[in-house]
């Protein structure tokens, strides 16, 4: 392959790995609404525009398969093949098995695949309606081929454009007017490669026009970006001190367009949360009928950005979310309608964004989560002592805790008591929260509270030692400056913060900073209260000294053993200041009480300059 | 062209002796930034700096020899680039481009000592004295870095 096939079969397989996202979501729509034909449109527009593009670039095997997948569907959109369950399975299946071919695309262009069997199953669903298949549908279907053979030959548009046009008359494949624009139009979203503007507009810009960008290229851009805008502040403290009104007003104006750059620049790395949800939908379907129960799933918001970092790490806590909803939350039909409830149980999944923040919700309308049963369950597994009482709170938040599972048995779909664990795991370290509210017969509903981006982070910059670190602000839950009788000191305990009654270990920052710190009683400095560790502690600083968004730096590999450090973040001065990870930090200051020092290598050995 | 840039070294006074490293492990030379410290890091390693934008560490080659210092305003920092390691060395002055044939540059006389040479790859006559290339990577313990971040990545 030359290079220029090379990167064709790049971006085709990207773009197929999207189409294939969009038609498994049109499978699932189907079983649940057979008698749409759009839906069934759209699929075979789907299936066809793979064809042919995998054809084009040499895919030949994948172009095979994907002809057999669109005679079935043919079938099934000319109503000679009923819309049953084992159809759309069969369908999912095939779906699958073109994802497996493109996922081993993708590490070698050269993979050749065995779909015989899948093959021979297409055509034993076919062959139940062999004598309905007529002369004229063959027909078509040779049509459909010559067509393609001219589609996936022709890396010319105007030539695709015909080629669309003459499709519509002589293969029906579109009855409604706009079909023939519409296809055109998805062929060029999603095969960048044929270059072909909507047929419609006559080779009219297309105004969805994008490119990829390498996510590593943009992460260098949001560098760039962030230090302009240090720069930026430096120069407008500068253009104050400056008798010129005309340098002011351009700064002041620099100004403006900075804070627009930044903007945008940022909002770069935000990509739609649909993909991820429209993933859900499957799990679902598959989960409902391992299960037996009647589900389904609706999806609120589906077109909020998310920052592309967070999304990677949603995906599994999604799904874990997703099946115990399923699995634990929505009974089985009997027992819904004993219940009086409706047969189908929903499970809704809506994103949002509110007030700087991204809110995911997924809430079921099934049989809830009983608190007692819960505490009585983590007594036996003894995870709780015996006669522990627990608020309803504490007793549903059992359910975080790992190995923690009310399933007797170990099934497919869940009780190995990992699955919720992960999901608390995933979404702390994205820095965000869950909270979880359960009412018993009427369902559940969990909210995870997630940053917008991880590239940004609000903090609080802070000193000791003379040295300034940001906290993560969303770590920090009060500040307090204490008075002589807050705190309590013993030999045994160290220095102790009473707090309204509760008693918080107290560390300090300057033991972490320096080895020899300089003593200062506590009641000069702010203590910090840190309650997302799992006890809470109290850590002095010298100074608070503001709030702000910052930008995120990865510290080198040769820090990467300094576990109590997640990064750096450039200060308005142009100064890096290291990101503190609290729970390590107390970590290390509990170890540091002794003397010796693991990071200290050897000493170098001593010369003296000749 | 690759010959002549593989052969080509910078160099540069720790106190009064000379050191030269290749130049294409050069990056670019600072003049001394403002250093943020890293506290439980070995005394040789001064902190972090902000280049345009990139954080990068910054070491003090002086302290990890236990070379005395020399007191001037030229003190310089080389940012060294180890793919994907990044890491600025402290200097006391940068002196000139050398570019030594290699009958030029004799192996590293054996020394009787305990400490570890293996990051000196040999050394140059020059009129003023002795010049000794470094094995910037070695004294630098790149390879433990690239080693560590391997393991973790494996453990997670």
């Amino acid at each position: 392959m030359s290079e220029m096939d090379l990167e064709l079969a790049a971006a085709f397989i990207e773009e197929a790995t999207q189409l294939l996202e969009e038609s498994e979501q049109c499978f699932l729509n189907l079983e649940s609404m057979p008698d749409d034909p759009g839906i069934i449109e759209k699929i075979f527009r789907l299936a066809h525009n793979l064809k042919g593009s995998s054809k084009a670039v040499g895919f030949d095997s994948v172009g095979a398969f994907a002809h057999e997948f669109e005679s079935l569907l043919l079938k099934v959109k000319n109503k000679e093949l009923a819309v049953s369950p084992p159809i759309v399975t069969l369908l999912l299946k095939c779906n699958d098995h073109i994802t497996q071919m493109f996922d081993a695309l993708k590490t070698d262009y050269g993979a050749q695949f065995q779909s015989e069997e899948l093959i021979s199953e297409i055509h034993q669903a076919m062959s139940g309606i062999i004598q309905v298949v007529d002369t004229e549908s063959e027909a078509k279907l040779d049509a459909f081929d010559a067509e393609n053979a001219a589609f996936a030959t022709t890396p010319d548009p105007s030539q695709f454009e015909n080629a669309s046009q003459d499709l519509t008359p002589e293969t029906n494949v579109a009855p409604e007017p706009a079909t023939a624009e519409q296809m055109a139009e998805e062929t060029g979203k999603h095969l960048q490669q044929t270059n072909s503007p909507p047929s419609g507009q006559k080779r009219g810009p297309n105004p969805e026009e994008s490119i990829r960008v390498n996510l590593s290229r943009l992460e260098t851009l949001l560098n760039f970006v962030g230090e302009m805008v240090i720069l930026q502040s430096v120069l407008t403290e500068q253009a104050q001190s400056s008798a010129s009104a005309l340098l002011k007003k351009t700064v002041h104006q620099l100004g403006k367009v900075t804070k627009e750059v930044q903007d945008i620049s940022m909002g770069l790395r935000m990509v739609p949360i649909k993909p991820t949800f429209q993933k859900m939908q499957r799990i679902v379907r598959d989960t409902a009928q391992v299960l037996n129960k009647k589900v389904t799933l609706e999806l609120h918001g589906d077109d909020t950005e998310v920052d592309k970092t967070v999304l990677e790490h949603l995906g599994d806590p999604l799904v874990h979310m997703v099946r115990n909803s399923v699995d634990h939350g929505i009974e089985t039909p009997e027992k819904r309608l004993a219940a009086g409830k409706p047969e189908m149980g929903t499970v809704h999944l809506k994103a949002g964004h509110q007030g700087g923040k991204l809110i995911l919700e997924i809430s079921d309308d099934g049989a809830g989560i009983d608190p007692d049963v819960l505490t009585q369950k983590a007594i036996e597994k003894g995870i709780l002592a015996k006669g522990t009482k627990l608020s309803r709170e504490a007793a549903l938040h059992l359910i975080f805790h790992p190995g923690f599972s009310t399933k007797a048995v170990v099934t497919e779909v869940s009780g190995r008591g990992v699955g919720m664990d992960v999901v608390k795991t995933n979404i702390e370290g994205l820095q965000g929260q869950i909270e979880l509210e359960s009412e018993l017969g009427k369902g559940t509903r969990l909210r995870i509270i997630l940053p917008l981006t991880l590239a940004i982070i609000d903090g609080m910059v802070v000193s000791a030692e003379n040295q300034r670190f940001v906290l993560p602000l969303s770590h920090v839950h009060e500040s307090v400056i204490p008075t002589k009788k807050d705190i309590h000191e013993s030999a045994g305990l160290g220095e102790v913060l009473l707090l309204r009654g509760e008693t918080l270990p107290l560390f300090r920052m300057s033991t972490l900073v320096s080895k020899k710190p300089k003593p200062k009683p506590p009641w000069e400095m702010t203590a910090i209260v840190i309650r997302t560790t799992a006890k809470p502690f109290a850590i002095l600083v010298d100074d608070i000294i503001g709030q702000q968004q910052i930008v995120i730096k990865k510290l080198g590999q040769e820090l990467s053993q300094l576990k109590e450090f997640i990064g750096s973040a450039i200060l308005g001065d142009g100064k890096p200041a290291l990101i503190v990870e609290l729970s390590e930090c107390v970590n290390r200051i509990g170890v540091s009480a002794q003397p010796s020092r693991k990071n200290v290598s050897q000493k170098p050995p001593q010369r003296s300059a000749a | 062209m690759s010959t002549i840039d593989n052969n080509r070294f910078l160099c540069f006074n720790l106190g009064v002796e000379e050191y030269a490293i290749p130049l294409l492990t050069v990056r670019e030379v600072i003049a001394m930034p403002e250093v943020t410290p890293v506290p439980n890091t070995p005394a040789h390693f001064l902190g972090i700096m902000n280049l345009r934008g990139q954080v990068i560490s910054i070491m003090d080659m002086r302290q990890k020899f236990g070379i005395k210092p020399s007191v001037n305003a030229e003190t310089s920092v080389i940012i060294c680039e180890f793919h994907p390691v990044c890491i600025g060395v402290v200097v006391d002055s940068i002196n000139s481009v050398i570019n030594p044939k290699p009958n030029e540059v004799a192996e590293t006389p054996v020394v009787n000592s305990q400490i570890k040479m293996d990051f000196i790859t040999g050394v140059f006559q020059k009129e003023a004295g002795l010049v000794i290339f470094l094995n910037i990577a070695k004294v630098l313990n790149v390879e433990d870095y690239q080693a560590l971040n391997e393991q973790t990545a494996k453990a997670a």
